[in-house]
């Protein structure tokens, strides 16, 4: 009956988006439409001083919803490391029991500076070039699971991460503040010196930014991935790696 | 004067440090001085907004359309007032009962995150009022929903991760509508001000505006437990630690109505209203009944605050202004009754090791400040004359009857039915609070003490012993197992003593409450 019920809901509310896309969502003209891009693309180097327009918007323009999205991940890697004690040391961390071979091992230590330089770069170049604090941060990230999961014995340590990201997370904040006591009294203003267009040091406040960003998103993911599968080095032996049963660490392989 | 947005800034600053020092001293003192000092900030801003008209922010020095539109008016100061109080009061009531609150490994580390989460919670909250973008307001909508989660699964039972887990499906679920409706306005708005798009929905095809204000109302909804989308609620509200369920009981729950109803309002038009009102109804009739079948305290609690949420609703709905005065009066003495009764409750839970209402059977004499309070907050729940409830709930029939539609005479109907069935089962809880001897079947809280005692040799329970001994006996027994303080420790007493005085003083102070809700008011029906 409740099935019954559900189903019959749900088909009337499709029947009724369905119904609306004939009639109305196809409008070719939607009513008002803004040059909203036109305006980003003009007010971009006036405004932030930043060759990439993308950042521009992202950091200055809309720069209360970037403090809001690494604040979302800041919650969510919170909430992992608050919940994840029951299946910590469970499942996922098999993947990191091992060391995955000569090859992988060494070859990890081959492409980790690469990859973290890489990640650096991004993060650094965000006012300049695609990419930014998030994918940036990502990359960096990357280069943490890499040594996580070769090598068995390496554990990071997330006291650590946590002063990581608390001080990235404070940097953000403090320079936001930063436009609070300038003249121009305003939360997140750029009042740094712009400097000149495409150099690395330009964009007042950009990147400066994108650097609390990268930071605190490297640090977050790894802390992710620590409190998932247990190796942490400050959690105590009975969650590392060492405390999977014999029977579960070979059935997966 | 310091810049509003410190109500941001001041919470995630805080939360970042509490995670940096990690130690659960440091992010108790921590959470208490930021909040209170945003208390001692919110009065002025609510005055200025007052004297001088609302107050709009300019984010980092870029004006709407291209940056973010937000500000403080008398609906988002007066909301700032409230959290900001509420806060401060359940930071304080954490202090002593968090310790007891999950009895898991890591406990203590927990416990600093709780505060950090706690601040996170808030500035969600203070976002979500102070906002104008209809973008922003889903980032502030995140954070908040995303703490709240976190925190309903912070003990880590079976069933608070359960309700974790519901909620956060449920909620994921909403997000998602909200974010297919905020692409729609954006489309036909071009710009993701409210202002804009409330200008190029009211020029759209009807459809078009119908089909976001319904993905929108559906999203939000969830959060702002609007009748079919509700079933996470008494789950989540019963199973989080009951500092947690007075919070999301005590403003999350009203501020996403109040966003929603506003947003409703002046972005979408009058579009939903009639709708939301038949819900409303809905649901008052069956979170009232539900509660009536609830045999735990905290989820008769939950099933109250979707009562009392939808008779809020159901003022809200009426679209005059008169309505949104009388919603927010309810709204208010909700937040003092609903956030007293879940504190204390938690005591009570935390004192004799259970849920069930029947095991706290006599508590009065072992706990009677609490449940003084308890008292007292569930007659102005129900309305009892002196107090805030009954002026609210008298209030908002009045409006409703002088909308002279069926819907309001509807409503007066129901919301009386409403009353009654609430006076039963919280008078119900009262009585068995205040219950004499211990009468008929044995709780399952003697039956434990039974056990304790014939495990330390003495036998007092023998067959032919009278019933008042017996009770006497479970008495002296029970306060010689419970080594601490049997009634609310300080920091608790003072955190509900100040939810209670709000019902009180609301109850004396009507008039005065009254004049000052008007500009609040006012400002719900204008962006």
């Amino acid at each position: 009956m409740r099935k019954v019920i559900g189903f019959l809901l749900i088909a009337s509310f499709a029947f009724f988006i369905v119904s609306l896309v004939a009639r109305d969502l196809w409008v070719d003209d939607p009513s008002q439409v803004r040059t909203l891009g036109q305006a980003a693309i003009g007010q971009t180097i006036p405004q932030s001083g930043a060759a990439n327009t993308v950042t521009a918007i992202v950091v200055q323009f809309r720069g209360l919803d970037t403090l809001g999205e690494v604040t979302v991940l800041f919650l969510s890697a919170l909430g992992v490391a608050l919940l994840s004690g029951e299946f910590a040391g469970r499942g996922l961390s098999e993947l990191f029991a091992d060391d995955g071979g000569f090859i992988l091992h060494y070859g990890t230590r081959l492409v980790l500076p690469l990859i973290a330089l890489v990640g650096a770069y991004i993060v650094a170049h965000g006012h300049l070039s695609p990419g930014g604090g998030f994918p940036g941060g990502v990359l960096i990230a990357t280069a943490v699971f890499a040594v996580l999961m070769t090598n068995a014995q390496q554990r990071l340590s997330t006291r650590l991460m946590a002063v990581i990201e608390g001080l990235a997370g404070l940097a953000f904040v403090g320079l936001g503040t930063l436009g609070l006591l300038g003249d121009k009294f305003s939360f997140l203003a750029n009042v740094l010196p712009k400097g000149q267009l495409g150099y690395l040091f330009s964009a007042g406040i950009i990147p400066l930014i994108y650097a609390a960003v990268g930071t605190k998103v490297a640090a977050e993911l790894s802390t992710l991935v620590t409190s998932l599968t247990g190796s942490d080095r400050d959690g105590g032996e009975d969650h590392g790696a060492s405390s999977i049963p014999a029977d579960t660490q070979g059935g997966a392989r | 004067m310091v810049s509003p947005m410190i109500l941001i800034a001041l919470p995630l600053a805080t939360a970042f440090l509490i995670v940096l020092i990690g130690s659960r001293v440091a992010a108790r003192w921590l959470a208490l001085a930021a909040v209170a000092l945003l208390v001692g900030l919110a009065p002025f801003w609510f005055a200025d907004i007052l004297r001088n008209g609302p107050m709009s922010i300019v984010l980092a020095d870029v004006l709407p359309p291209l940056g973010i539109a937000f500000g403080l008016d008398a609906l988002s100061a007066g909301f700032v007032l409230l959290i900001a109080v509420s806060g401060l009061l359940v930071l304080l009531y954490s202090v002593p009962y968090i310790p007891h609150a999950g009895q898991f490994e890591g406990a203590k580390k927990a416990e600093t995150r709780y505060y950090a989460l706690f601040l996170l919670l808030m500035a969600g909250s203070f976002g979500l009022v102070m906002t104008k973008d209809i973008f922003n307001l889903f980032v502030f909508f995140e954070i908040l929903c995303i703490s709240s989660y976190i925190l309903v699964a912070y003990s880590q039972e079976e069933r608070s991760l359960e309700a974790g887990i519901k909620y956060m499906i449920l909620g994921s679920i909403g997000s998602a509508f909200m974010l297919v409706a905020i692409g729609l306005s954006y489309r036909v708005a071009g710009s993701l001000a409210m202002n804009d798009i409330g200008l190029a929905l009211a020029a759209a095809p009807h459809g078009y505006a119908l089909l976001v204000a319904v993905l929108f109302t559906l999203g939000f909804g969830i959060e702002a437990a609007i009748f079919p989308l509700n079933t996470w609620l008494p789950d989540a509200h019963s199973s989080a630690p009951s500092s947690i369920s007075a919070v999301l009981s005590g403003f999350v729950i009203e501020v996403a109505l109040v966003v929603l109803v506003r947003i409703g309002i002046s972005v979408f038009g009058t579009l939903m209203e009639p709708a939301l009102g038949v819900l409303a109804l809905a649901g008052v009739v069956v979170g009232e009944l539900a509660a009536l079948g609830q045999k735990e305290l905290k989820r008769t609690l939950a099933f109250s605050s979707i009562g009392q949420v939808s008779i809020m609703l159901f003022a809200f709905s009426l679209g005059t202004q008169s309505g949104d005065w009388a919603g927010l009066g309810q709204l208010l003495m909700h937040t003092g009754a609903k956030s007293a009764l879940f504190l204390v409750s938690g005591y009570f839970i935390l004192r004799t090791g259970s849920h069930e209402i029947e095991s706290y059977r006599g508590l009065a004499r072992r706990m009677p400040a609490a449940a003084a309070f308890f008292s007292l907050a569930a007659l102005s729940l129900v309305g009892m004359p002196p107090f805030f409830g009954f002026f609210t709930k008298f209030r908002i029939i009045e409006v409703a009857a002088a909308a002279r539609s069926a819907l309001g005479y509807a409503g007066i109907v129901v919301i009386l039915f409403g009353t009654v069935i609430e006076a039963v089962y919280l008078f119900r809880i009262v009585r068995v609070l205040y219950g004499g001897a211990i009468e008929g079947a044995r709780s399952d809280a003697l039956v434990g003490i039974e056990a304790a005692a014939g495990a330390d040799g003495a036998t007092p329970f023998a067959d032919g012993a009278t019933q008042g001994a017996l009770a006497n006996a479970a008495g002296s027994l029970a306060s010689a197992a419970t080594p601490t303080r049997a009634d609310l420790p300080a920091l608790a007493w003072i955190a509900v003593a100040g939810f209670v005085a709000l019902v009180l003083v609301g109850g004396f102070a009507f008039p005065w409450f009254d004049q000052a809700l008007q500009p609040i008011a006012a400002a719900l029906a204008t962006l």
